[in-house]
């Protein structure tokens, strides 16, 4: 019998180097917890990382690992995917890296339903690079990089997913572990392209977004009868910001992957397919 | 005027939407079948509609490289294509026109009396024989046959063979719609044309573009992951592979753009797969972050980049040899990588076989140069040597190898500086690759000690692999020569056709063709200089990129330099005069 897998199991030699009370320890303790609630093995499981304070998490959790360049973790995670379809794959960065840097490589992941699971860190400013305007700081709101406050509106990260075609959409917050971790879970166990957009306090450099700024305004979407498979109530309630901001779940819907739409992906993954019986033959024929 | 035999070129040229393209392909199939060479060249503008299209095909009985400028038989499709070559025809030579659609006067012909009209009703007969209007095309290429005295039935096997798949139906179409031009030439113009084609007994060869090389090199490397967005000249890399893909198994992923193509490819690499991805300077640019990333996470990895003139959008549909150093020190940081530029389909066939292999052995980005002219250029071709490079999996551990281990030291310190990776899923393999410098399992670390390890490690799987290269550096012609014209890429094609050209006027000389850039065959190019009596360097930019490049390598510079940067290739008039210029 194997014993069940714990949360420590995906602890590596490296105690993370974020401020102390920062939210990213409450996703770090979630996403291990996920792991462990999922059986899946360090070594079953890939996870892609950004650069940001976000992607150093790479550093702090045993499994495979692959951090890559600031905002090119999706392209990097969706090719592993489809190189290896039976592969586990979750991708982990923050909103600079995500929404601004790589924000294109996000709209289409979204419509292309790759089965990988998407973390967020979102704690509405640069952390790594200290504290400049992110597509998600609030209008208004003084950064290093915006000292007068931000003139961009800021971006709805699970609206937008919504609107793009995601077919699993989320919103946890670091400061609820226990939600986060189902909602973890259920993103991975989610057939197609799943986004967990993570609230996340930034302890250094949002003193605005707090923890307990938070805390006075989430609130469960189970605890409102949310229908998240009506995309326009899905819709309605991802643009709830301000005295009230959802979390859970907000919009599902079950459609094919892009896997199962490629047929020739069908059968053993590409990784592990023979190259030694390969006859081009009959396609050098067709040029004479 | 003395009758020429298996020798002479077409041209046919009309505004872009008239499928002139497909044509020029059909005449290059039949005087290859025919036993004949046979090189195709298509010049075109950013344009789908519109514009100025000429496709060019040129003929002769023993191997040719690349086209001159005379011409011998002008389809003109619209008046603009008369009035633009109507100096390049040889005299005696026919043009081809729709008498309803075009009329041809003296003015146009800039007063050439020594060119033979040769009206041809091509829509109508397209028509009549139940066809579209663009099939004039068709029937353009029948009265070309006809005009060179031709066998037919080799051409209805052409048709058997291209439209079978679309049903008897389509293919009769074609042959009744070609015989009509043939007989109307018959019928009407009797007189004596002095180029003519006669068959001769051959093995198979191929008519194929450098792209479709590279695609086929990356099927017989294994590659089963490609990813892409479209650029002009490497765009039919992907479209051909994604034609292919059913039949192989494989994906060829159009991404949202060349930084998501890049990444793809890295990922699928990462996660064991041959990938490989492509584009032009601009997506190249795009890419080059991601260059970094592989070479850093030591994740294997191809990149065709197809040249066009920039800088920026340039001169899209044209070519130019001017990415050179860009490629040789793209990204950020200092890292090996292997540059490769082959210079005709065969080299780009066997080569872009050999890259996947090397990038998967070694753990180092491949880049394989290319540029207009070869990509969309088509050769007569012997049939590919599909064993040229023996396919075997590597860079690979097992997981017998490290099984019990909680941790795989992925970047450990090697001999050979190649450690051999696990992939994710591997039980017992876990690392991270990690775009920080990083210590053996992959976490950040930034020491000094651990850096000067990490980078010599990276560096010596260059030394690894040199043993495992073809020689870098080819010549071509005889040793001893006196002259020594010194290239790279494409404009090899363009010199092997001088030397050709050369020979006849009594000139000796010979070619230095520069295969890999990197690792830069340093001694090789050393010894060529040694012994080569007069250099001329020869290459498709303005600033002659490959010359300050041999210059730092070597200390050696050319004795000469010819360097052309119009977004045309060399013609082989333009090195053949220099070189006589010289003398
Ligand atoms: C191409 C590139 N541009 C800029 C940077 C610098 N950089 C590193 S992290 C970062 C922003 C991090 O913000 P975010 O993604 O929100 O993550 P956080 O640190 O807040 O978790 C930036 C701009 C980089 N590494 N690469
Ligand atoms: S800077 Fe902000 S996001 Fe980064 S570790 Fe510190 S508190 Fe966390």
């Amino acid at each position: 019998m194997t014993t069940p897998l714990k949360n420590t199991d995906f602890n590596t030699t490296h105690f993370p180097t974020w401020c102390p009370g920062c939210g990213d320890f409450g996703i770090w303790t979630a996403l291990k917890n996920a792991l462990a609630a999922l059986e899946m093995k360090p070594s079953n499981v890939l996870i892609v990382y950004g650069i940001g304070c976000s992607g150093n998490m790479s550093s702090f959790i045993k499994s495979y690992g692959f951090h890559g360049l600031h905002g090119r973790a999706l392209p990097a995670a969706i090719g592993a995917k489809l190189a290896n379809k039976n592969l586990k794959v979750i991708v982990v960065g923050g909103d600079g890296d995500g929404y601004g840097e790589g924000g294109n490589h996000f709209i289409h992941a979204l419509r292309g339903n790759v089965d990988i699971t998407y973390i967020v860190h979102d704690n509405q400013v640069y952390g790594l690079t200290k504290g400049q305007m992110a597509p998600t700081t609030e209008l208004g709101q003084p950064t290093s990089s915006t000292p007068e406050g931000t003139v961009d509106q800021a971006l709805n990260p699970v609206a937008l997913a919504i609107a793009a075609g995601g077919s699993f959409v989320s919103q946890g917050f670091a400061g609820d572990v226990g939600q986060l971790t189902q909602l973890i879970v259920d993103a991975v166990k989610h057939p197609g392209f799943s986004h967990v957009n993570v609230l996340q306090p930034c302890v250094t450099f949002n003193h605005h977004n707090t923890f307990s700024w938070f805390f006075k305004r989430v609130y469960k979407v189970e605890s409102v009868q949310h229908d998240f498979s009506n995309k326009y109530e899905a819709f309605a309630r991802a643009l709830e910001w301000g005295d009230k901001i959802p979390t859970g779940l907000l919009y599902r819907e079950i459609r094919p992957t892009w896997v199962d739409r490629v047929h020739e992906l069908d059968g053993e993954p590409l990784a592990t397919r023979r190259i030694d019986t390969i006859d081009i033959s009959k396609t050098l024929q067709s040029f004479t | 005027m003395k009758p020429t035999v298996n020798k002479f070129t077409w041209k046919i040229g009309g505004a872009a939407g008239n499928g002139i393209m497909v044509t020029g392909a059909m005449l290059a199939k039949y005087v290859t079948r025919a036993g004949l060479w046979s090189v195709d060249y298509s010049e075109y503008p950013s344009l789908i509609r519109g514009g100025h299209n000429v496709q060019v095909v040129q003929v002769d009985d023993e191997q040719i490289f690349s086209h001159d400028q005379g011409n011998e038989i002008l389809v003109a499709l619209n008046e603009d294509t008369v009035r633009k070559h109507v100096a390049e025809m040889s005299s005696q030579g026919a043009i081809i026109f729709d008498p309803d659609r075009l009329t041809i006067n003296d003015a146009m012909l800039g007063g050439r009396k020594d060119i033979q009209l040769v009206p041809v009703p091509l829509v109508k007969l397209a028509l009549q024989e139940g066809g579209k209007d663009l099939m004039q095309n068709t029937v353009a290429l029948g009265a070309t046959l006809a005009l060179l005295d031709a066998p037919m039935d080799l051409m209805d096997e052409i048709f058997k063979d291209t439209f079978g798949e679309k049903g008897d139906a389509v293919v009769q179409l074609n042959q009744k719609i070609c015989k009509a031009g043939y007989a109307h030439v018959r019928e009407q113009h009797p007189a004596k044309f002095p180029w003519s084609i006669m068959p001769k007994p051959q093995e198979p060869r191929m008519v194929i573009d450098g792209n479709s090389a590279i695609a086929l090199g990356f099927l017989q490397g294994g590659l089963t992951f490609y990813s892409a967005y479209p650029m002009t000249p490497a765009s039919s890399i992907l479209t051909t592979l994604a034609e292919l893909a059913p039949k192989y198994n494989i994906v060829a992923k159009h991404a949202e753009d060349e930084i998501a193509a890049v990444n793809n490819a890295i990922g699928a690499s990462f996660a064991g797969s041959r990938a490989a991805c492509g584009t032009s300077g601009g997506g190249f640019s795009l890419m080059v972050e991601g260059l970094g990333l592989a070479a850093i996470t030591e994740t294997p990895l191809v990149i065709v980049n197809a040249q066009r003139p920039g800088p920026a959008t340039g001169l899209p549909t044209w070519t130019e040899q001017g990415d050179l150093r860009f490629v040789m020190h793209a990204s950020q940081g200092d890292f090996p990588r292997i540059v490769v530029a082959p210079g005709d389909p065969t080299q780009a066939f066997t080569e872009s076989a050999r890259a996947l292999q090397l990038a998967e052995h070694y753990h180092l980005p491949v880049i394989i140069l290319t540029d207009k002219y070869l990509a969309e250029g088509h050769w007569s071709t012997p049939l590919f040597d599909r064993g040229a490079v023996p396919m075997q999996r590597g860079g690979f551990v097992a997981p017998h190898e490290h099984q019990g281990k909680d941790w795989y030291g992925r970047y450990a310190d090697t001999p050979s500086g190649v450690t051999p990776r696990p992939v994710p899923g591997q039980a017992g393999g876990v690392f991270l690759a990690n775009s920080d410098e990083h210590d053996q399992y992959g976490f950040a670390d930034e020491t000094a000690v651990n850096r000067l390890m990490q980078v010599a490690k990276r560096n010596r799987k260059l030394e690894s692999a040199l043993p495992h290269l073809p020689p870098r550096t080819i010549l071509w012609g005889e040793p001893g020569a006196d002259v020594t014209l010194v290239t790279w890429g494409s404009t090899t094609i363009s010199c092997r056709e001088a030397l050709r050209k050369l020979r006849t006027a009594g000139v000796t000389a010979n070619i230095l063709q520069i295969l890999y850039i990197l690792p830069f065959p340093t001694e090789e190019v050393t010894k060529a200089f040694a012994s080569a009596k007069r250099t001329i360097l020869v290459e498709t930019n303005s600033s002659g990129q490959l010359g300050s490049v041999i210059a730092g390598y070597t200390g050696k510079r050319c004795d000469h330099q010819l360097l052309k940067f119009d977004g045309r290739p060399f013609w082989p008039e333009d090195i053949v005069s220099f070189v006589t210029s010289l003398h």
